[in-house]
């Protein structure tokens, strides 16, 4: 419950301030304290959450003094009125959001209306989220059964979440789904911010509950305010973004559409290799032509080794018997060239496509001597402003090369011409 | 009380409450709203049909919200990838460690390749193919190639190392091997401030190349 007093309006008081005799005619202690009228009453947006209290000093605002002068206000013993003026800015820092508050009440007041041993908690109260202060719950409580905070003091100072004080996350203040649940209190490690998370959930309980409008159950999910699941959700995407090679686009659908393609190419590497390390242990050589492995066995004498060949053959019989041909795509980009690799059984189709044009083709054909890999056919040329070349190659029987391999070897030897090249390209062209 | 919902944050809540205020007052004020909702809509039913498709790749165990499809398809790329370094590795090892049977299969395969490069030789022979280099000048810079050689190993690398030698730029170019020969169809282009298109005397190109061709490396 609060006292609805006279509605605050700050305007008649500094009309009132600027008739400069200091007639203040409802107050004679406002020309006592000759608060300068500029500072008075400015919106709360001068607190911002940067500052750790670091109140304009010239900030003056009537003292509690004053506000002895609006009748249903409860006016302190003038001992408090000393301490409070000590802290003075205290109290302006109190004043300051219960005038600005929207409902246009002027003091809420929590103030108490019996003793004045709470005022100095309920100042504390204010400092809350600012400085760690030791809090009894127990007069929180009793302060707040009384309160009439319909809201988080400090929520239209938009205060960021501090996270000095509150080692959790959670807190934030310009958001109402504040959970009051025990987790929140369980994360704090301090006894301090643990009162403090008490007295924060406290305040804010009241709207939470207002503003449930019956969503449902939180209590049982992890996440305790829509922001963190957002965060993790977001931290999720950002993973997923660090672990694809080569992401272009940073929006969601671009990365989980490369999460989709490296994933595939993933698996396609993992079955080439797979089969490749089978065929190793098979014996080495082509599988799906058996007539190579009948010549390897023709010469045995011994009955070990015909035994020991016997059981290869098997085995080999039992790979070639899967039928499978080998086959393994697989496209790598960079900033100017574009490499794709594919591998059917024996031959392997790579396509360098390059975005400038620079001559690439010697060190690429470099490389597949490398590589021993059988130039079969080539096709290409500029197109344009690029290069653009097929090249058809065969595996050197025995050669137990793969996809990625070819594919990275190729665009890395391309990408090194290129920067190597450009500028002789550019010195030829000057001389 | 008031004063709380203006700071309420934007969350995806009070979006869709926004799309269903939205479509209420789609009838007000259509050419504002609309186009924003639809694009909005697609927008939210390709993410969702994205998301569906890596869960559809992925062998997920656990829940069947974004952030765990998410997390899911994190944890399965990174199997796959250690999975992939380590058959990698292995292949290696066993590269490395010739089996003691591989040995004759070795020297099987050193005997092979020479009696392919014979064979080739004779099949050329046979088909009448022989040893060839036309040049000619097609432009002003422009010199057209064509050389039909025996397929040796490393021929291609041979034949761009003269063109980068002679300062001449591919435009275009064509390699077929067949029967033991290689035909290489070319046209290409002088590089700019290395000599005068006039001044290319094709007659000792062609005798260069030629010679080039013929050698072994």
């Amino acid at each position: 419950m609060y006292e609805e007093s006279l509605c605050f309006d700050p305007t008649p008081m500094v009309d009132a301030i600027l008739n400069n005799n200091g007639g203040y005619s409802e107050s004679t202690t406002a020309a006592e304290t000759g608060f300068p009228v500029r500072n008075q009453f400015q919106p709360p947006i001068l607190v911002t959450g940067n500052t750790t209290n670091s109140f304009n000093d010239d900030l003056r605002l009537p003292t509690m003094e004053e506000f002895s002068v609006f009748p249903s206000v409860v006016s302190f013993p003038s001992s408090e009125i000393q301490n409070l003026n000590d802290n003075n800015h205290m109290i302006q820092e109190m004043i300051h959001w219960s005038n600005w508050d929207n409902s246009g009440l002027f003091m809420n007041t929590s103030v108490p209306n019996t003793t004045t041993t709470p005022t100095p908690d309920l100042l504390s109260l204010l400092h809350l989220p600012r400085r760690s202060m030791p809090l009894p719950s127990s007069n929180v409580s009793d302060i707040l059964s009384g309160s009439c905070f319909t809201y988080d003091p400090l929520f239209h100072l938009n205060l960021p979440p501090q996270p000095p004080l509150f080692p959790s996350a959670n807190y934030d203040y310009s958001g109402f789904f504040l959970d009051t649940n025990t987790s929140q209190r369980d994360q704090s490690s301090a006894g301090d911010e643990n009162n403090n998370a008490q007295l924060d959930s406290g305040i804010i309980d009241f709207s939470k509950k207002i503003r449930r409008k019956g969503r449902g159950k939180q209590k049982n999910k992890p996440f305790t305010t829509e922001r963190e699941r957002r965060c993790h959700l977001n931290d999720r995407f950002e993973a997923l973004k660090l672990l694809i090679p080569s992401p272009t686009k940073a929006d969601r659908a671009s990365i989980l559409q490369d999460g989709i393609d490296y994933i595939k190419e993933l698996q396609r590497r993992v079955s080439e290799l797979k089969y490749l390390v089978e065929r190793k242990k098979c014996g080495g050589r082509h599988n799906n032509n058996n007539n190579n492995s009948d010549d390897c066995i023709n010469e045995d004498t011994n009955d070990d080794e015909n035994i020991v060949k016997k059981l290869e053959s098997d085995v080999r019989d039992q790979c070639s018997s899967n039928n499978s041909l080998r086959c393994s795509w697989l496209q790598r980009k960079s900033k100017v060239t574009e490499v794709d690799v594919r591998i059917v059984d024996d031959e392997v189709t790579i396509k360098v496509f390059q975005k400038k044009k620079i001559n690439c083709l010697l060190v690429v054909s470099k490389v597949l001597d490398q590589l021993h890999l059988d130039l079969h056919h080539v096709a290409g040329g500029q197109i344009g402003e690029h290069y653009c070349f097929l090249l058809n190659t065969k595996i050197n029987e025995g050669s137990t090369i793969y996809a990625s391999a070819v594919a990275n070897k190729v665009i890395e030897v391309v990408d090194q011409h290129h920067m190597a090249a450009l500028p002789i390209n550019k010195f030829l062209l000057l001389g | 009380m008031g004063g709380g919902n203006r700071f309420q944050e934007p969350v995806r809540i009070s979006r869709r409450r926004q799309v269903r205020k939205g479509e209420e007052e789609n009838e007000v004020n259509e050419s504002f709203k609309s186009p924003n909702l639809e694009a909005e809509r697609r927008r939210r039913e390709k993410l969702h049909g994205r998301l569906m498709a890596l869960r559809s790749h992925v062998p997920i165990v656990t829940n069947m919200t974004k952030a765990s499809i998410v997390e899911d398809s994190i944890t399965y790329i990174s199997e796959l990838q250690e999975e992939v370094v380590n058959l990698t590795e292995k292949l290696h090892e066993m590269e490395e460690a010739p089996l003691e049977l591989d040995e004759q299969q070795q020297t099987d395969q050193i005997i092979k390749p020479e009696h392919e490069t014979i064979d080739l030789k004779e099949e050329m022979k046979k088909l009448g193919i022989e040893e060839n280099i036309q040049l000619c000048k097609i432009g002003e810079r422009k010199l057209w190639l064509k050389i039909t050689t025996e397929k040796k190993p490393g021929i291609f690398t041979k034949f761009m190392e003269v063109m980068r030698f002679m300062g001449l730029e591919i435009i275009d170019i064509t390699l077929t091997t067949s029967c033991g020969a290689t035909l290489i169809c070319s046209s290409v282009q002088i590089l700019q401030g290395l000599c005068d298109g006039d001044s290319v005397d094709l007659e000792q190109t062609k005798e260069f190349l030629l010679e080039v061709m013929r050698s072994n490396p």
